[in-house]
């Protein structure tokens, strides 16, 4: 049986060798074309590390895919290779490694510029943003002028009276606390925007595909992330993490605004 | 074989046999029907994201419970991509691989005459059998299966008003994975009794297939990191049943009621379920990247290029396999330090596994290959090896997988890379082991065209997903197009179901392969391949015509 297989540079393997180069381009192609939602905040790292990222697996891609289509072609000599040789394999194991170690250098530089938080003491402060996920909602809370957050109480909340996130009325610092409508945050473009992201029943995730911004709300913990709208628009806002029946339609909207107008809209938006 | 056949029943002899090979087949039919269940629940999911206002019409009569009027419910589809993905990775392609493959060939490639313990064995079989049967039991309970994912993630998993699936479907499928758990280690034990214990004794371990290798890995990795999961199951049932709160945080407010208890973490169920879940991703793989380098060294007619190095590469991914699991929790908010940690040793994996990839460049390079079926199969496995690798590195990097964690990117980088490879490492394994199991030869012709359109509506059908999750399209949604910036992205995903339903349509040629070759298929004599291992060469180990 063995005898009569198919070989290389035969007609099965023509075959193969051409329907494997022809995916490697296609796939090759549209990577290379393939786009991302517009860039809407100061996150263009994570752009340029997918474009770095890109151009190295591509050329590893297409030469893998390159070496199978030339191992299909062409009808071999006997070959003098060895079984074993340290040397090489030293070798292609460093430079493997040397590759591998050189983006996980450039992603622990992103990482850290990302994470934020060591401006100098002359930026302005960061505007801080509440957020509260539930079942399929979005809540959104400035803290008002004073800068405090009013107390919150899981037994105070009361859906009938619209007080989704337990806000404890008598605590004075929630008198000028500003609640949005659910599903919709008005920002201030170019303000560095500090978010505090809980949840108040299952795992939700806050995705701005056009911020480059992601973060699991998980209940029990409070996170803290920054980012800087860069770009006024609207801007939608998905949950990520699969949160029960009504995941699909957990989508907020996030309406950047220049920074002169931002005090006026938020006022417009509570009325 | 022992004992005089005509004495024994059909009952003792296939059924309830302590026979390694007998088993062996055993999880190969059992994961091939659980196969038909998996790939159906996965083509309704994909015509529900391509259309989804779809009137299912003819599936919706055969599972009313889950349609309203022909349409799907949302609960439904969360219950669909659960099952689908929790069939898949452990009741077909861990029970394909490793319950069917593993029993049958482990005793023949070390020369022993059965199992270290064949009783034991039989019974992993009957444990997953009977925690298959559980985990599709949800279908017909009122409230459906299990729809919190194949993760399982507390408080969505652990609060019964979270989603519909959180009831009885939940309890079953918790039951079922502890049940299933407990059948994998019951097998691992014996792979390992049997690889260190039975073997020939002038068969030194550097001679033993990459194969058995790659089964001795992963047994270690189901001992050491499946009892996880076993744990957090016990814990979940618990919390769900008995009042605790390991997961459940003080506080919780769910449809307006404040939730009872408190004081857990569902970020400790992460921990737990992924310490087994990225390991679950290497014993997946392994066994497929034996298969590939043993038959590189069959039908180039010479041994692996750098042996030596891959048994150190299948080492050194499998320790490595245990310190990944936080990759998966990048963006759950953990400490950036623990973050770093985490990507310096998912991004280091990739060296071992480069490594593995030269070495099969360097053993194909030059010679003259015989292209059987299971050779393409190899070479396919050789392809998606490299694309999905080249993807989980991109993943790995931490500021990367802010934008592309939980996105279609995600789902096409691992059905490419864990189910991909495993899929094609079962049929690698069928076509090259079905003369030792039956006797006879299936049809290369129709192998040959089985294996092409697979590879290309594979990777029609996975790859295509990297594009979407680049432009933003999250994961696990019953409707995408609720978001007005993924509405353009309906004709690729449209795309994607096409391709996905030629996938389906190009398994056909399989089984009639498989079925008209164990009736007609040529007889295939004692030694079909040139190959070498054991389990050819041994007399006693060949096929009796069964
Ligand atoms: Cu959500």
């Amino acid at each position: 049986m063995t005898e009569d297989a198919p070989r290389n540079g035969g007609q099965l393997a023509r075959v193969f060798a051409l329907l494997t180069a022809a995916f490697a381009a296609w796939a090759a192609y549209a990577l290379a074309t393939s786009s991302m939602p517009p860039l809407a905040a100061d996150r263009g790292r994570i752009d340029s590390a997918i474009e770095l990222n890109l151009i190295v697996s591509g050329v590893v891609f297409l030469g893998a895919h390159l070496a199978l289509v030339l191992v299909l072609l062409r009808r071999p000599r006997e070959a003098r290779i060895p079984r074993e040789n340290i040397r090489v394999e030293m070798l292609w194991t460093a430079l493997t490694a040397a590759i591998l170690v050189a983006l996980l250098v450039n992603s622990e530089i992103d990482a850290r510029a990302l994470a934020g938080g060591d401006e100098g003491a002359d930026a302005p402060k960061p505007v801080v943003v509440e957020v509260v996920a539930q079942q399929f909602a979005w809540n959104f809370r400035l803290p008002g002028e004073d800068g405090i957050f009013g107390r919150t109480d899981p037994r105070l909340v009361d859906q009938a009276e619209l007080n989704f996130i337990g806000l404890d009325k008598k605590d004075p610092a929630s008198e000028d606390d500003i609640l949005l409508p659910q599903g919709l945050l008005i920002l201030p473009a170019g303000r560095e925007i500090k978010v505090r992201l809980r949840s108040l029943d299952v795992i939700h995730s806050f995705f701005v595909a056009s911020f480059r911004v992601k973060r699991d709300a998980m209940p029990g913990l409070q996170g803290e992330f920054t980012f800087t709208p860069t770009t006024p628009g609207s801007f939608e806002l998905a949950c990520a993490e699969h949160c029960g029946l009504g995941h699909y339609r957990m989508r907020g909207l996030i309406e950047v605004v220049p920074e002169a107008e931002w005090a006026g809209k938020v006022k417009e938006a509570t009325q | 074989m022992s004992g005089n056949a005509s004495s024994q029943s059909f009952l003792s002899r296939y059924v309830f046999s302590l026979d390694h090979r007998v088993i062996g087949l055993q999880y190969l039919f059992t994961a091939m029907a659980l196969a038909l269940v998996g790939g159906l629940l996965a083509l309704i999911v994909r015509i529900q994201i391509a259309w989804p206002d779809h009137d299912f019409g003819l599936i919706s009569a055969l599972l009313p419970q889950g349609f309203d009027e022909g349409v799907m419910k949302p609960e439904f589809y969360a219950a669909l991509f659960t099952m689908h993905g929790t069939i898949m990775i452990f009741f077909v392609l861990s029970a394909a691989l490793i319950g069917g493959f593993g029993n049958y060939l482990i005793p023949l490639q070390v020369g022993a005459k059965d199992m270290a313990f064949p009783r034991l064995n039989a019974l992993s079989y009957w444990i997953y059998a009977v925690s298959s049967v559980i985990m599709l039991s949800s279908f017909v309970v009122p409230s459906g299966p299990a729809a919190s994912g194949w993760t399982a993630y507390p408080p969505l998993s652990a609060l019964k008003g979270a989603i519909p699936g959180s009831n009885l479907g939940q309890d079953l499928w918790l039951v079922a994975m502890a049940l299933f758990i407990v059948s994998f280690t019951l097998g691992g034990l014996n792979f390992l009794a049997t690889i260190l214990a039975l073997r020939k004794p002038e068969l030194s371990m550097m001679d033993l297939p990459l194969f058995t290798w790659s089964m001795l890995f992963v047994a270690i990795l189901g001992l050491l990191a499946f009892p996880s999961l076993t744990a957090a199951s016990v814990m979940l049932l618990l919390d769900r049943h008995a009042g605790t709160s390991f997961f459940i945080p003080m506080g919780l407010v769910l449809s307006g009621d404040p939730v009872p208890g408190g004081g857990g973490s569902p970020i400790l169920w992460q921990h737990l379920f992924w310490f087994l879940g990225h390991p679950e991703v290497y014993i997946l793989m392994l066994p497929s990247l034996g298969i590939t380098s043993d038959l590189f060294t069959v039908f180039t007619g010479r041994r692996v290029f750098g042996y030596r190095s891959m048994v150190i590469a299948m080492a050194l991914i499998s320790g490595m396999s245990f310190l990944v699991w936080g990759h998966h929790m990048f963006v759950s908010g953990m400490s950036p330090f623990l973050g770093s940690a985490f990507a310096v040793t998912t991004t280091l994996i990739a060296v071992p596994s480069g490594v593995k990839v030269f070495n099969w460049i360097a053993t194909l390079w030059n010679r003259p290959l015989q292209l059987t079926t299971p050779m393409l199969w190899a070479l396919g496995i050789f392809s998606l090896f490299v694309t999905g690798g080249l993807s989980g590195i991109w993943l790995g990097q931490t500021q990367i997988d802010i934008q592309l964690h939980d996105t279609a990117f995600v789902v096409g980088h691992f059905h490419i890379i864990m189910a991909g490879a495993a899929l094609f490492g079962v049929f690698a394994g069928l076509h090259y082991w079905f003369p030792l199991f039956f006797g006879r030869l299936m049809s290369e012709r129709l192998g040959a065209a089985h294996f092409l359109l697979t590879f290309v509506f594979y990777y029609a059908t996975f790859f295509p997903m990297h594009l979407a999750g680049l432009r933003g399209q999250v994961r696990r949604v019953y409707d995408p197009y609720q978001y007005e910036y993924l509405k353009p992205l309906q004709s690729m995903n449209a795309f994607i179901t096409w391709a996905a339903v030629a996938l389906a349509l190009a398994q056909i040629l399989f089984f009639i392969n498989f079925f008209w070759s164990l009736k007609r298929g040529a007889p295939s004599g004692a030694h079909p391949w040139a190959a070498e291992s054991l389990e050819w060469t041994e007399p006693e180990s060949l096929a009796e015509g069964v």
